[in-house]
């Protein structure tokens, strides 16, 4: 849940009358937090914050941010700029995105928007969707929560187990699935350890000793990329053992008999085998889980987003929750998108699917329409390859690093390099991607603009408005204003969004209210209180297409994908490639640190003196098998790429990690390295990963962790020094 | 006249196409000419007949074709709904629980546009869209996907098999209604 400050120190403003409360945007947990401001500056964040909330001055004040707009002065790459005027920048982008559009359709400019800054970066892209207008948007990475998301969708119409749908305070069993709560959810951990503290029981799946698991009842220390082994395997014994919720199953579920006849093929023994633990703690886990209830169940990446089969993994979690009579029960896992729904929100999740689309015969366009319908954005894959192939001329990045955070890292930047008509960048700093940019802007940090924020806790969730707190540095503008005047210079109709703030009033319209008479409420805020069971009192209950939990999924089965989960291998693995095991006995898994949001903030003094260095974690058995000891600099290769690239890292050995896995840090660059590359290739996964088949079947993305891959010693040489 | 009308629309089945929108193209005309109110007092089930007929013969080409007379229907369409919702007390009553939704509906594959919106228990519409910022709810999909919506054939809780994207703010009671909507269409329809 959201971290909440007191009602008087929201109250308190500075003598400009401005409030000092804003709502933190570095991640997805929305805390309040309150500025000092002086000289027009805002000298210190306090209230509830974690190291990345504490470290906004440092980053909106940081030598290196962009402050003007900068027009490529050289070739791509080459580092040569000019300083140049708005006015300049909006109508070359205007002129450019006019003849692309004009030459090749619209469909061939591509909008990436990737976490930065939470929200505004998503907003913006969804803006110039309808605007530009384009098909071919993508915001967040469909890498990261959409599988996951998706098969919410299908299952019970939204999200489950996001993490505001987890209600840690009420529940008598937790299930950290994939997810390293302590560092990704920082101040919503805090309920869950209080309801540890109080006895709840905890059941962990990860193959890294996290915090959470040495606290653990059950701690299924599983082979990456078999999370929908043992959640089937849990299926057939909350099944078999009739330990499910009968009343709700038959009440609230379609395709139970589908479903219990579909498990009897994964067995917990199987299970074991394929996943590489005990059948005792398979069975262990799903009688706990399924007898202590009510119980919550968090998935993030390490099954939720990054594997062939995430989606029908997270079905099969969800298939689980569900028959366990889970579903938006206090302490259970909640639906709680609808509540900005009902309450007439346009939440910014709820923008993605709707709202922001352009006219049909744009949209037909959109890359990946057919072979992927049920997603709401262009296909990523698909959209590199027009890059290369011309179908793509102008691309906008904004609020995102986009040859660090995605697949085929050295694909993405040769295509941007040599094959793009036009690019634009918006951020905060001269990124890898921004180094290949004609124009660069430079954007304003949350803190200088105008916003609504929603938030989800307990006892109710929130939208609040907040005002700027601080002028914008120099000349950064807020994305979403780009958008308007990009737009609106490229004579389209702007209407209803001929301001931001026109665009906060239309998100608000659908409750009756506007930012202003938002902002005179107490607390800036409106709140929608938590109610459970809302399926009881919904029409339909769920938004499923049959207006119940599809346990056999309708939707799926319409576009010719599996109603039911099943476990596959991933492409590389000791299973579906023997061979190549043998020559690269190591599958690598993936691992956030709690300084740094993806790529961000590696030139952040006080950030980077907590991770200086890539750390590579390996078990100790297997860094002695290979003679690494701690510290030492080490090379990782993958079979794609073997011979030809190789990555960097510095060990570090972690009892208790699951011989023969290591895992990396994810988005790695090295802002003190020359440009334009800034050792972007030199530690990030993503330059050993590329953009072919296999994919996800429902949304699309490749396999990006659980690799194989093989490590050994770099002998003689210091590298990041 | 009408029964003439209702004769050539019905006379041949397995009309080929093509004569099939020749004959469709006259009835627009004529039913414009005359009057959508004194056509449907007539021949109360011409207008249904008359969008199975352009649904038969693609509607998406009939569009690209003939886009006035494709506009011109659309306006009949709905003045001849309107007419409907004033005989049935029932409909009243449903479209007083949805009032206020504006809906838009869309052609991804021609030039089909077409938009309804229902105020103080009254229904209006025309061919054409209402703009962005006054539209609740948006269908868009191929022709014949949306004309099979309005004739109740095309059920959208099937979701994305049908082809027809469903538009709006989600978890709100604008889709609801706007179900509520497009189930009282065909009803109109049938029971005129």
């Amino acid at each position: 849940m959201a971290n909440k400050i007191s009602e008087k120190e929201i109250l308190e403003k500075d003598d400009r009358g401005i409030s000092n409360l804003t709502v933190c945007l570095r991640c997805h947990q929305k805390c309040d937090l309150t500025a000092e401001v002086k000289d027009g500056r805002i000298s210190k964040i306090s209230g509830a914050a974690c190291v990345k909330g504490l470290h906004i001055p440092d980053v909106m004040y940081h030598p290196d941010r962009l402050r003007y707009p900068l027009k490529r002065a050289g070739k791509r790459g080459q580092g040569k700029w000019e300083r140049i005027t708005w006015d300049e920048a909006i109508d070359t982008i205007a002129s450019r995105l006019n003849q692309i559009k004009e030459k090749y359709g619209p469909e061939a400019v591509h909008v990436s928007s990737g976490s930065g800054q939470k929200h505004l970066g998503y907003q913006a892209t969804m803006m110039a969707r309808k605007l530009f207008p384009t098909p071919n948007v993508h915001v967040g990475r469909y890498t990261c929560i959409v599988p996951d998301n998706k098969s919410g969708g299908v299952t019970v119409g939204e999200f489950l187990t996001y993490e505001f749908c987890t209600d840690y305070e009420h529940a008598d069993c937790i299930v950290f699935w994939g997810s390293n709560p302590d560092v990704t959810i920082p101040h919503q951990v805090k309920d869950a350890h209080r309801a540890l503290k109080r006895g709840a029981k905890l059941i962990v799946l990860d193959p890294r000793p996290i915090p959470m698991a040495k606290k653990a009842d059950v701690w299924l220390k599983l082979r990456p990329g078999t999370d929908a082994a043992i959640a089937l395997a849990m299926l057939h014994v909350v099944i078999n053992e009739e330990l499910y919720d009968k009343e709700f199953v038959q009440r609230w579920c379609v395709g139970f008999e589908k479903l219990k006849e579909h498990v009897q093929e994964y067995p917990p023994g199987w299970a074991a085998r394929v996943a590489g633990v005990s059948e005792e703690d398979i069975v262990k886990a799903a009688r706990l889980y399924a007898t202590t209830r009510p119980g919550t169940v968090y998935v993030r990446l390490g099954v939720g987003g990054q594997h062939i089969n995430s989606t029908q993994s997270c079905r099969a979690i969800h298939l689980l929750i569900a028959i366990c009579g889970n579903i938006d029960v206090q302490g259970g896992n909640l639906l709680t998108l609808r509540a900005f729904g009902n309450a007439g929100i346009y939440h910014t999740y709820l923008l993605l699917g709707s709202g922001t689309r352009g006219p049909a015969e744009v949209e037909e366009k959109r890359m990946g329409l057919k072979n992927y319908p049920l997603m709401d954005r262009c296909d990523v894959p698909e959209t590199v390859r027009g890059m290369h192939d011309g179908r793509i001329q102008g691309l906008w990045c904004v609020a995102d690093n986009l040859i660090v955070s995605e697949m085929d890292s050295m694909g993405i930047w040769e295509a941007m390099r040599d094959k793009l008509d036009f690019i634009f960048v918006s951020d905060f700093f001269m990124t890898p991607t921004a180094e290949l940019a004609d124009i660069v802007l430079p954007a304003a940090f949350y803190t200088e603009l105008d916003n609504i924020t929603e938030a989800f806790s307990y006892p109710y969730n929130y939208v609040t408005a907040c005002k700027k707190i601080v002028e914008p540095l120099g000349e950064c503008r807020d994305d979403r204003n780009v958008v308007i005047e990009v737009a609106r210079k490229m004579g389209m109709d702007v209407r209803p969004w001929e301001s931001v703030m026109d665009f906060l009033n239309w998100r608000l319209k659908y409750a009756g209210i506007t930012f202003e008479e938002l902002w005179e409420r107490p607390g800036h805020r409106m709140e929608f209180p938590r109610e459970f069971k809302n399926y009881e009192r919904s029409t339909p209950p769920f938004f499923t297409p049959s207006g119940k939990v599809e346990l056999y999924s309708s939707l799926f089965e319409s576009v010719g994908l599996d109603p039911l989960p099943h476990h596959i291998e991933p492409p590389e693995s000791p299973v579906s490639t023997p061979d190549i095991y043998k020559e690269f006995p190591l599958i690598y898994t993936h691992y956030r640190l709690p300084c740094y949001e993806h790529s961000e903030d590696r030139q952040i003094e006080r950030a980077r003196k907590l991770a200086p260095d890539p750390l590579l974690e390996i078990s100790p058995e297997t860094a002695s098998k290979l003679g690494i000891a701690e510290g030492d600099w080490v090379y990782l290769e993958t079979p794609r790429f073997r011979g030809k690239r190789r990555l960097n890292y510095k060990a570090r050995l972690v009892p208790g990690m699951l011989a023969g896995v290591v895992a990396g840090p994810h988005a790695w660059w090295l802002p003190e390295k020359a440009g334009p590359e800034h050792g972007c290739f030199e530690s990030n996964i993503n330059t050993l990963l590329s953009l072919d088949p296999p994919y996800d079947p429902v949304v699309g993305n490749v396999q990006c962790r659980s690799i194989l891959c093989r490590i050994g010693k770099i002998n003689g040489k210091e590298t990041h020094k | 006249m009408t029964k003439r009308m209702k004769e050539k629309i019905e006379e041949d089945p397995e009309m080929p196409a093509e004569k099939a929108m020749d004959v469709l193209l006259c009835d627009i005309e004529e039913i414009g000419r005359h009057g959508v109110r004194r056509v449907i007092e007539k021949t109360p089930d011409l207008l249904l007949r008359t969008m199975r007929k352009l649904r038969e013969t693609d509607a998406a080409k009939f569009a690209r074709e003939a886009p006035r007379e494709t506009d011109t229907f659309m306006d009949i369409l709905w003045e001849g709904v309107s007419i409907f919702v004033e005989k049935s007390l029932e409909s009243k009553l449903q479209l007083e629980r949805i009032d206020g939704i504006t809906v838009n509906l869309e052609a991804s594959d021609g030039p089909l546009t077409s938009h309804v919106a229902v105020r103080e228990g009254r229904l209006s519409g025309g061919s054409g869209l209402l703009h962005f910022k006054d539209q609740d709810v948006r269908f868009f999909g191929p022709a014949n996907a949306l004309i099979g919506v309005l004739l109740g054939d095309v059920d959208l809780k099937a979701g994305p098999s049908t082809g027809v994207s469903v538009e709006a703010l989600p978890f709100s009671r604008l889709l609801l209604n706007a179900g509520v909507l497009m189930r009282l269409i065909p009803k109109l329809l049938r029971t005129a």
